[in-house]
C-alpha cells in the first residue's frame, strides 16, 4: 500500500511534468520544421505604409538633367511646444532660451529674425512652414540643436537645374509630393514613364511606435521612373534662348520663338519660346505665359509660304527656276493680285528672282494658275494642316483650308502665305524636307528613355513622313533660295560667314477685326544651311515687332527702320544662332571665309 | 529466496530519471538556443532598419548632390565665372586665322596680307608658321619638292 502511495506520489507529478516537457518539445520541433500557423497580428500594432518611387529625370542629349526629383526638407514650426522645455516637457521655456532658439533659427534657415519671432508667436498656429531646403549642413545644426518646436520631414522635390531654360518643353509637376503628376511639356507627356510604380510594407510596431522589422511580412520595394533623354542640345538651347532674349529687347516685341532642327534625321536640337517661366513658380504666371509658341500658336506665314508654292510649281514642271513671268499687277488674267508695295520691277521676272526679291504678284500668279486643288495638296504633302505628331502636348494642326471653299481671292492669296495658318513646327520640317532631298521627316525631342536599371525602353528612329517633291526640285528650290540672303535679296543680314545660306523671308499682317492689321506682324526667317549639305535649319518668328518706317521712329525708339520685317528682325537673329550652332556642330564651312558684304543703309527700301 | 526487487525498482527509476533529465536537457537547450536566435533576430532586424534608414539617407544625399552639382553647370553659370575671371573665348579676328593645306602649307599671300592687317588694326604680332621675316637680301627657305609643285600648280591655276 504505502509503496503505491509513493508511486502516486511521485508518479503523478512527474507524469504531468513529463507530459508538458512532451508538449514544449513537439511546439519546438514545429517551430523549428515551420509547421506552425502564422499567429495573427494585433490590430493596434499594425501598420501599412506605401513608398513613392523616385520620378524620373529628363536629360539633355549629353546628360544634362533639365527635371530632377530629390530630397528636400520642410521645416515646421510648432509656436505651441515652442514654450516649452523640450528635456522636462512641462516646465516652460525661459525667454532667453527662446531668443536664442529663434536667432539660430534665423540664421540657419536664412529667414530675417522678425519674420521668425513674428512665427513664434503664431501659439495658435500649429505647424507653419518656414523653409524648404536641400542643405545637409541646416539640417544637422537644427537636427543637432534638438530645437523641439522645429519638425523637420523629408519630402520629394521636383527640381529644374536649368531654371527658365527649355521650360515650355520640359513643364512642370503640381506641388503634392504625395501625388505628383506632370501638368505641361515632356512631365505630362511621359508621366506613365516617369513617375514610377509604388512600393508598399506592411507589418507591426511595437508601444513605442517603432516598426518591428521582423514582423514585416510584405516588404515591395518602390520602382523609380524612367529617364528620359531629349534631343535638345543644351549649349545650342542656351545660345538660341540668349539670341532670343537680346532680339526681344532690341527689336520690341512682345514675343518670339525659334527651332533648330537637325535636316538628316529630324532631330529637335532646341526649341525656345520667349517669354518664358520657371518651372517651380508655375503658378504665379498666366496660361498664355505656360504656351510653347513653337508649336501652339496658328499664325499666317506669309512669304515664307512662297518656297512651297515654287516646290509645287517646280514638281508640277509648269516652270523651271529661270521661266519667266510678267510681272504686270493690274492682268485681266487674275483676279486682285496682291501688290509689291510699289516696287518696280522689269517686264518680266524669273521665278528664281521672285524668290529672291520676294515678289507677291509673281508668285500670286503662280499660284492661281496652279489651282487651289493642286496647292493644297502639296501644301498638305509637306505636313501643313496636320499634326506633325512631336511629343509634346497642346500641339495644333494650324488651318489649311479646304480648297473647294477657296474664294478666289484665295487663290491668289495663299501661295504667299495669306489665309493659310501653320504652326513653327511644321515649317521647320517643310523647309527641312526641302534641305533632304525632298524627303519630309516627322521632328521628335525624345531620343530615349531609359529604366533605373539602364534597360533602354524605347529608342527614337528617323521617320518617314513622304516624299512632297523629288531630289532635283528641292535642290533647285534650295539653290533658288541662298540667293535671299546675297546681295540684292531681302535677308541679307541672315548671311553666315564661311557658310552658304538658304532661306526666306516673311513679314506677315496679323488679321484683326475682319481685315489685316497695318501695325502688326509676324516676321520671319527660315534658313537652310550650309545649302550646299544642309545639316540643320532654323526659323525664327517675331511676333508683333515694334512697327517702324520712318528714321524719326527708328531713332526715338532704338530700333532699326522697317524693324518690322523678317529682314531686319528675324534674319540677324538666325544669323547670331546659325553663326554659333554650326562652329559647335563643327560643321566644315562651304564658302570662302570672307566676311559678307556690308550690310545696306537703313533707309533702303524695305524688303518683304 | 526473494530477488531484491528493490535493485530492480532502483534501476527502473535510475533509467526513467535520466532519460527524463536527457528530455529536460534537451528541452530546456532547445529553448535557450530558441532564445538566443530570437533576440539575435530581434537584433538583426533593429540593424537593418537602422541600414535601410542610413542608405536611404545615402541616396537621398547623393541625389541632392547631383542636383546641387547641376545648378552649378549651367551655361549661366559657367558663362558668369569666365567673365567674372575674364577667361571667356571669342572667335579669332581674320588676322589671326591662317589657312593651310594639306600638305601643311600655308595658302599663297595668306602671312604677308596678314600681317599687313595686324600691322594696321593692332600692335599684336600675326601667328607665324615659319622663321622670323629674313633681311630681304637673304634666300628663302626651300619648301618640300611636293609643296613647290603643288604651288607651282596654284600659280599655273591663277594665271
Amino acid at each position: 500500500m504505502d509503496s503505491w502511495n509513493e508511486r502516486l506520489r511521485f508518479g503523478v507529478p512527474v507524469l504531468v511534468l513529463g507530459l508538458g516537457v512532451v508538449r514544449v518539445a513537439v511546439a519546438l520541433v514545429r517551430l523549428h520544421l515551420g509547421l506552425t500557423e502564422k499567429q495573427p497580428k494585433t490590430p493596434a500594432y499594425e501598420f501599412s505604409r506605401t513608398t513613392l518611387g523616385q520620378r524620373g529625370t529628363i536629360y539633355s542629349s549629353g546628360g544634362q538633367p533639365y527635371a530632377k526629383s530629390s530630397t528636400v526638407w520642410e521645416y515646421r514650426l510648432d509656436a505651441l511646444r515652442a514654450t516649452r522645455d523640450p528635456i522636462q516637457d512641462s516646465k516652460p521655456i525661459s525667454a532667453k532660451q527662446r531668443r536664442t532658439n529663434m536667432e539660430l533659427v534665423s540664421r540657419a534657415l536664412g529667414i530675417p529674425l522678425v519674420k521668425v519671432m513674428d512665427a513664434y508667436a503664431r501659439t495658435k498656429k500649429r505647424y507653419q512652414l518656414l523653409a524648404v531646403s536641400d542643405s545637409q549642413e541646416v539640417h544637422d545644426l537644427i537636427a543637432t540643436n534638438h530645437l523641439s518646436e522645429i519638425k523637420i520631414t523629408g519630402k520629394q522635390k521636383r527640381l529644374y537645374p536649368q531654371g527658365r531654360q527649355l521650360s515650355h518643353v520640359v513643364g512642370f509637376v503640381n506641388h503634392d509630393p504625395a501625388n505628383t503628376v506632370g501638368g505641361a511639356g515632356i512631365e505630362q507627356r511621359y508621366e506613365k514613364y516617369l513617375k514610377g510604380m509604388p512600393g508598399q510594407i506592411h507589418g507591426e510596431k511595437d508601444a513605442s511606435g517603432r516598426e518591428r522589422r521582423e514582423y514585416r511580412d510584405v516588404d515591395v520595394d518602390a520602382v523609380p521612373g524612367c529617364d528620359i533623354y531629349l534631343t535638345i542640345d543644351h549649349n545650342i538651347q542656351y545660345e538660341v534662348e540668349k539670341a532670343l532674349r537680346e532680339g526681344l529687347e532690341r527689336h520690341r516685341a512682345k514675343a518670339v520663338w525659334a527651332i533648330v532642327l537637325s535636316v538628316k534625321t529630324g532631330a529637335v536640337l532646341a526649341m525656345a519660346s520667349i517669354p518664358d517661366y520657371e518651372p517651380v513658380n508655375f503658378n504665379d504666371v498666366k496660361d498664355d505665359l505656360r504656351k510653347n509658341l513653337a508649336i501652339s500658336v496658328n499664325y499666317e506665314p506669309g512669304s515664307v509660304m512662297k518656297v512651297i508654292t515654287a516646290c509645287a510649281v517646280l514638281n508640277e514642271g509648269r516652270h523651271g527656276p529661270e521661266s519667266r513671268i510678267n510681272t504686270a499687277w493690274k492682268d485681266p488674267n487674275y483676279y486682285r493680285l496682291p501688290t509689291d508695295l510699289g516696287h518696280k520691277w522689269e517686264e518680266t521676272m524669273t521665278v528664281r528672282e521672285a524668290v529672291v526679291h520676294s515678289s507677291n504678284i509673281v508668285f500670286g500668279k503662280l499660284g492661281y494658275d496652279l489651282g487651289p486643288t493642286l496647292l493644297a495638296s502639296y501644301m498638305s504633302a509637306f505636313g501643313l494642316g496636320k499634326l506633325t505628331g512631336i511629343e509634346l502636348p497642346g500641339e495644333e494642326r494650324g488651318i489649311l483650308p479646304n480648297p473647294k471653299d477657296w474664294d478666289q481671292l484665295k487663290w491668289s492669296r495663299a501661295p504667299i502665305g495669306q489665309g493659310v495658318s501653320v504652326t513653327a513646327i511644321q515649317m521647320a520640317a517643310a523647309y527641312a524636307a526641302i534641305g533632304n532631298g525632298g524627303t519630309l521627316l516627322r521632328p521628335y525631342i525624345v531620343d530615349r528613355i531609359v529604366q533605373a536599371d539602364g534597360t533602354v525602353v524605347f529608342q527614337h528612329k528617323p521617320e518617314v513622313v513622304g516624299q512632297p517633291v523629288t531630289p532635283s526640285v528641292a535642290r533647285n528650290v534650295l539653290d533658288m533660295m541662298v540667293g535671299v540672303t546675297q546681295k540684292g535679296g531681302t535677308a541679307r543680314r541672315a548671311a553666315v560667314r564661311g557658310y552658304s545660306v538658304a532661306g526666306k523671308t516673311g513679314t506677315a499682317q496679323i488679321p484683326a477685326k475682319g481685315t489685316y492689321s497695318n501695325n502688326d506682324y509676324n516676321a520671319s526667317f527660315i534658313g537652310v544651311v550650309p545649302a550646299s549639305n544642309p545639316e540643320i535649319v532654323v526659323l525664327v518668328t517675331y511676333h508683333h515687332p515694334f512697327y517702324c518706317r520712318t528714321k524719326k521712329t527708328s531713332e526715338a525708339m532704338g530700333v532699326p527702320i522697317y524693324n518690322h520685317q523678317g529682314g531686319l528682325c528675324a534674319a540677324p537673329t538666325f544669323r547670331d544662332i546659325a553663326s554659333v550652332v554650326l562652329r559647335y556642330l563643327q560643321v566644315a564651312p562651304d564658302l570662302p571665309d570672307e566676311v559678307p558684304d556690308e550690310f545696306p543703309d537703313e533707309d533702303e527700301e524695305e524688303d518683304r | 529466496m526473494r530477488r531484491n526487487r528493490k535493485i530492480k525498482k532502483d534501476s527502473i527509476f535510475r533509467t526513467g530519471s535520466m532519460s527524463f533529465a536527457g528530455l529536460a536537457v534537451t528541452v530546456f537547450v532547445m529553448l535557450m538556443v530558441y532564445w538566443t536566435m530570437a533576440s539575435n533576430c530581434s537584433s538583426i532586424s533593429r540593424d537593418i532598419g537602422n541600414l535601410e534608414k542610413k542608405l536611404k539617407a545615402c541616396e537621398d544625399e547623393c541625389e541632392r548632390e547631383a542636383a546641387r552639382w547641376s545648378k552649378m553647370k549651367t551655361r549661366d553659370q559657367l558663362d558668369e565665372k569666365l567673365s567674372r575671371f575674364g577667361i571667356q573665348m571669342g572667335y579669332p579676328r581674320p588676322d589671326q586665322v591662317v589657312k593651310m593645306t594639306l600638305d601643311g602649307i600655308p595658302a599663297p599671300k595668306q602671312l604677308s596680307v596678314a600681317r599687313l592687317r595686324a600691322r594696321n588694326q593692332s600692335n599684336e604680332s600675326v601667328a607665324m608658321l615659319s622663321a622670323p621675316m629674313a633681311p630681304k637680301t637673304a634666300a628663302r627657305p626651300a619648301l618640300p619638292s611636293s609643296a613647290t609643285s603643288a604651288l607651282k600648280i596654284r600659280r599655273k591655276v591663277r594665271r
